[in-house]
């Protein structure tokens, strides 16, 4: 017996999305089961079935899946200092612009 | 065969009506795959070039955090290139060496903007903010683009192309807080960087020739005017806030129609970049040119 993942589409537009995992001898049969077993509600767009065997995945590889150093400049969250560096300026503009 | 097309091309003009999406497998009409391929090389052509204005600064940077993020910037630029001549390969059966090719001949076109020069860390500045801003704008737009690859890594795109804004943005405000010299350059950078942006919208509607065509299929989802006019609605209350000028005197809002009208947007300029022929055209592609030359052992190496 093989490990096939499956993947699908459901929304229009969507990206595939890993639903599940099964058991079967081949991929013949494997196609049987996702059809039978997901396809069966009408709501599958579209279906992939990759043999587990063919994932490189990072955890098998043993390779961290990000940067193992602190790069917080790179999140959105990092610039919430703007809106404080904003309001200070508006103040120091309001009561006509000095030089530190 | 020709009712047969017709057939395909009604199905197809329903399921766009309908809001459905087109994958890179589905049948579709060869004037759509056409004017996708033009779109989207454009784009990926234009993430690569806008790699190097920027990437001039990176050893120049002022500190060692500015540096950082602006490897990080440029890093996502080029990593957006790549996952976008992804998408045209496989929808133009074109390789990436054809298209890059294609970009070093010149013959290929990239966004106006990328055809000036980065003058001083000011424009570093206003580039991060302010072009970065107006592709966040075009490209939100394209993010419900009908065609789904496309659409898909748009929505990644927009997400680093929001925190590149905010970080022009830091930069900008810690200039605006700065010295006399500080506000004037950057005062000088947005004076010169203006036009160009108002430009990288692309030509007001009643000029664009390909709008009609690109909105019914859903290419686009916003004509060229709606947003410009979108970009000034956000950004011009910014830009005045922190006593900057806009160095248009004639734009205003007009309380009436809802609409920012602008003056003269010196329209001359986008059309000699539209021919290749802008202030750093030339330089810019021999510096793609001698990067290609350059990696091609690596390209071999891989093959």
């Amino acid at each position: 017996m093989k490990v096939f993942e499956v993947f699908a589409r459901r929304e229009n537009g969507g990206p595939m999305i890993h639903i599940s995992s099964l058991e079967a001898p081949d991929i013949e049969t494997a196609i049987i089961l996702v059809k039978e077993t997901f396809g069966r509600r009408g709501d599958v767009l579209e279906f992939w079935i990759v043999d587990r065997e063919h994932i490189y995945s990072n955890e098998a590889l043993n390779i961290p899946p990000g940067p193992i150093t602190d790069r917080n400049y790179r999140l959105g969250d990092y610039y919430r200092r703007n809106l404080e560096m904003r309001k200070k300026l508006k103040e120091k503009l309001s009561g006509g612009y000095k030089e530190n | 065969m020709r009712e047969q097309i017709e057939e395909k091309l009604l199905e197809f003009e329903e399921k766009i009506n309908r809001g459905d999406f087109i994958e890179a497998t589905d049948w579709m009409p060869d004037e759509y795959r056409k004017q996708l391929i033009r779109l989207i090389k454009m784009h990926a052509n234009s993430e690569l070039m806008g790699a190097l204005p920027e990437g001039e600064w990176i050893p120049k940077a002022p500190s060692i955090k500015r540096k950082l993020q602006l490897v990080s910037k440029v890093q996502d630029e080029v990593g957006h290139a790549q996952m976008i001549y992804r998408v045209a390969e496989d929808l133009s059966g074109m390789t990436r060496e054809q298209m890059l090719e294609e970009l070093i001949s010149g013959k290929a076109k990239f966004h106006n903007v990328f055809h000036y020069p980065a003058e001083n860390w000011a424009d570093v500045a206003i580039i991060a903010w302010l072009v970065d801003g107006a592709a966040l704008v075009t490209q939100g737009a394209l993010t419900q683009c009908s065609y789904a690859p496309y659409a898909r890594i748009m929505k990644r795109i927009c997400w680093e192309e929001a925190v590149h804004l905010k970080y022009g943005e830091e930069i900008v405000l810690e200039l605006a807080s700065g010295t006399k010299k500080q506000r004037e350059m950057l005062q000088d950078a947005l004076n010169r960087w203006w036009f160009p942006i108002m430009h990288f919208f692309g030509p007001p509607d009643e000029a664009s020739t390909n709008t009609q065509t690109a909105m019914k299929w859903k290419i686009k989802i916003k004509t060229n005017d709606e947003l410009r006019q979108e970009y000034l609605s956000r950004y011009v209350p910014l830009i005045r806030e922190i006593g900057l000028e806009i160095p248009d005197p004639d734009l205003h809002y007009d309380e009436k129609t809802g609409k920012w009208i602008t003056g003269d947007l010196r329209w001359d300029e986008f059309n000699k970049i539209l021919n290749n022929d802008g202030p750093k055209t030339k330089p810019r592609l021999l510096l793609r040119e001698h990067y290609y030359k350059k990696t091609s052992i690596i390209r071999e190496l891989l093959a």
